[in-house]
């Protein structure tokens, strides 16, 4: 604790002085977000950034060799530490609490628009005190070099690879970009909207060859006709229909046992029936026998939630009031076929798919969407394109972590114990 | 091998793992045990093994199918921070839970072929989830042990509490890192982007951050209580973190909601 006697502002600086210079930060933060509103991050764009780094990293490197001073000290000081991650907490609360990314709202949501409190990561406030974490973390990872020992491991992984992330990422932040573009099946496309629909020609054209979907067996149900709700209400039961084949599926839907005669995967009606045909805007069908087991009626037909085309519907009537439907197909995977061109003249084949995403350079292109009332017949697909030249570092940084972690969970408190 | 055999291999493979973790308390029964839990980790591998032969992919496309992996790397994730760490919870936590998962499978077999979304199949899915639930088994016990504290108990022996409290603080928050990084990197792949401030990803970095401002805080500090309270308090964020974000206004538009 705090030695007794000590003036405040008498070196050595301890938990009080951090605590003032912390909110003194984030008050100075305040005051600029009044006066000259959030910040702005074209200051941060390349190679701004990459200047910044280097000021930061020599800055850092100076403080540590040269400052013996007992502010230089303070800088990589544990109180300073406990006083900025206390920042953190209290600003990731704010945000946790609080809708982000919001303009100025109604009512009290306001005064918390004007302090920068709807959108937290643009806040002077925030900035200035991840700014100054930077510097103080710098300096406690260089001032331990000092007094190198290998049984710190553990404090190196975790700092190093933190700094790394906070550094890139931070400092990178401006230069990402997220574009969506959409193109038609069979056509090629290089330009999208950005933001205020003025249009950007990118480096890379994609052209789309093909959008598909595939979709999971569905599940049988028994509705009520007049409600559309599956019953029983409340608790309704689903039959799911197994891929592996019709016999598969027998199981009971209230008083009905269900068997399945035959199923197709992908459907399309022809008169009364439903054939095998692998079109777009084929559905899955089953031809399906419900026995009541109180009265022994057997009822038999097709059932079909019809896809994307409402004609192909089919349910079974039971009685009167019930009828057994079979569910909309739940989406399993989206694929564009696309090729990518670059301006190197390299051509890129791929089969983009959520998850599987294609790097290409410094972007990401992403399987984002498609023309959902058209389901699987839909005619384009949405491709975003995501540009961050700071993703490396930002990977080596997190590579850093994770082996931090990893000897976190070995060396429990150890680790702890090494440094003090 | 199929569901209809995984019966035998599910109550084998819990009842070797409930006996491991409850003989873990006697001194003296190590040698069991260790052949228990290994017998346990055996039976699953084979029936996953097999269950992979069987329908020629990886059974990684079912809720039912990622519930066998969870079982599996629970136990196998919870012995290996056993062996380490030796303490006797640290092995019936995991192995309850990979119970329950495997219950889940026995006791509910509809929802073995309930699908997954497009947006969860992924290579993350499963090491995300497991070391978070293996880290929030372990940070329960550290909250445990700075509640009989702050009750007043132990005060004989504080200081084996204190060292049970930060042991598992700091491993707790290892498992805690290694769930946060690898959301970091299937977000990346997934999302376009490996940090977007999402909701969920806001209270996992709060409850991260409150566990490292008790993990600075015991550095210096030892015999303060404000560590001790920031222990509870840390784990009613986690508790936001994990279920309460899909109940919180400011999360409606989380991508991270899955019903």
């Amino acid at each position: 604790m705090v030695k007794n006697g000590r003036p405040l502002w008498q070196a050595p600086w301890q938990f009080r002085e951090s605590a003032l210079v912390c909110c003194g930060i984030a008050a100075a933060g305040f005051a600029l977000q009044a006066v000259i509103g959030p910040f702005d991050f074209f200051f941060l764009h390349w190679p701004g950034n990459l200047f910044i780094l280097a000021l930061l990293c020599i800055g850092i490197a100076l403080g540590a060799c040269y400052g013996k001073t007992s502010f230089s000290r303070w800088l990589s000081s544990l109180p300073l530490a406990l006083c900025l991650i206390g920042a953190l907490l209290f600003f990731s609360l704010i945000m946790g609490f609080t809708p982000q990314a919001g303009g100025a709202g109604p009512g009290d949501a306001r005064l918390l628009a004007r302090l920068g409190l709807t959108r937290v990561t643009s806040a002077w406030p925030f900035i200035l005190l991840y700014a100054f974490t930077l510097v103080s973390l710098g300096m406690t990872i260089v001032r331990r070099f000092f007094n190198f020992s290998l049984r710190d491991y553990v404090f190196y992984l975790n700092h190093i690879g933190l700094w790394v992330v906070l550094a890139a990422a931070g400092l990178g932040a401006a230069d990402v970009q997220r574009l969506v573009m959409h193109v038609r099946e069979g056509e090629t496309e290089w330009r999208v909207y950005g933001q205020g629909g003025a249009v950007l020609e990118l480096p890379l054209a994609v052209t789309l060859k093909d959008f598909a979907m595939e979709e999971y067996p569905p599940k049988l149900a028994v509705i009520n006709m007049q409600t559309g709700r599956p019953q029983p209400e409340g608790k309704p039961l689903f039959l799911p229909i197994s891929a592996s084949g019709p016999e598969a599926l027998r199981g009971r839907l209230g008083v009905w046992e269900v068997s399945l005669e035959s199923y197709i995967h992908e459907a399309i009606k022809k008169g009364e029936d439903y054939v095998p045909s692998p079109m777009p805007v084929s559905t899955p069908a089953a031809l399906v026998k419900a026995r009541n087991t109180l009265s022994g009626e057997i009822k038999r037909g097709w059932v079909c939630s019809g896809g994307s085309v409402p004609e192909f519907f089919s349910g079974l009537s039971l009685d009167g009031t019930l009828l057994l439907v079979m569910t909309r197909p739940e989406p399993r995977r989206y694929l564009s076929d696309i090729v990518v061109l670059t301006q190197d003249g390299d051509k890129i084949e791929h089969r983009l798919e959520v998850n599987k995403p294609l790097r290409v350079g410094f972007w990401n292109l992403y399987q984002y969407s498609y023309d959902s009332k058209a389901g699987k017949a839909s005619a384009y697909s949405s491709i975003e394109l995501v540009y961050d030249p700071w993703l490396y570092p930002v990977y080596a940084g997190v590579a850093i972590m994770l082996a931090g972690g990893v000897c976190l969970v070995w060396a429990g408190a150890g680790a702890g114990r090494a440094r003090s | 091998m199929t569901w209809d055999t995984f019966i035998w291999f599910a109550l084998f493979s819990a009842v070797c793992w409930l006996c491991a973790g409850g003989l873990a308390f006697q001194p003296k029964k190590a040698a069991a045990v260790n052949a228990l839990m290994l017998a346990g980790l055996l039976g699953m591998g084979v029936f996953i093994a097999g269950f992979w032969v069987e329908l020629g992919r990886p059974p990684l496309r079912t809720m039912g199918e990622t519930r066998l992996w969870y079982g599996f790397f629970l136990a196998a994730a919870g012995y290996a921070t056993y062996r380490r760490w030796k303490y006797p919870w640290l092995l019936l936590f995991p192995s309850l839970i990979a119970c329950v998962f495997v219950g889940i499978n026995l006791v509910r077999p509809e929802i073995h072929s309930a699908s997954l979304m497009p947006a969860l199949q992924s290579v993350y899915f499963i090491p995300h989830v497991t070391v978070y639930i293996l880290s929030y088994a372990i940070l329960g016990v550290a909250t445990a042990a700075a509640l009989i504290r702050l009750a007043g108990g132990g005060r004989k022996n504080s200081a084996a509490l204190y060292a049970v409290m930060d042991n598992s603080v700091y491993i707790g928050f290892g498992f805690l890192l290694l769930g946060m990084l690898s959301g970091a990197l299937w977000a990346k792949d997934a999302w376009g982007h490996y940090w977007s401030w999402d909701p969920k990803e806001t209270w996992a970095f709060i409850t991260a951050v409150a566990y490292l401002l008790y993990i600075h805080l015991r550095l210096r500090y030892k015999d303060g209580t404000f560590a001790l309270w920031l222990l509870p308090a840390a784990f009613v964020l986690l508790l936001i973190a994990w279920i309460g974000v899909s109940y919180l206004p400011a999360a409606q538009g989380s991508t991270h909601i899955y019903s």
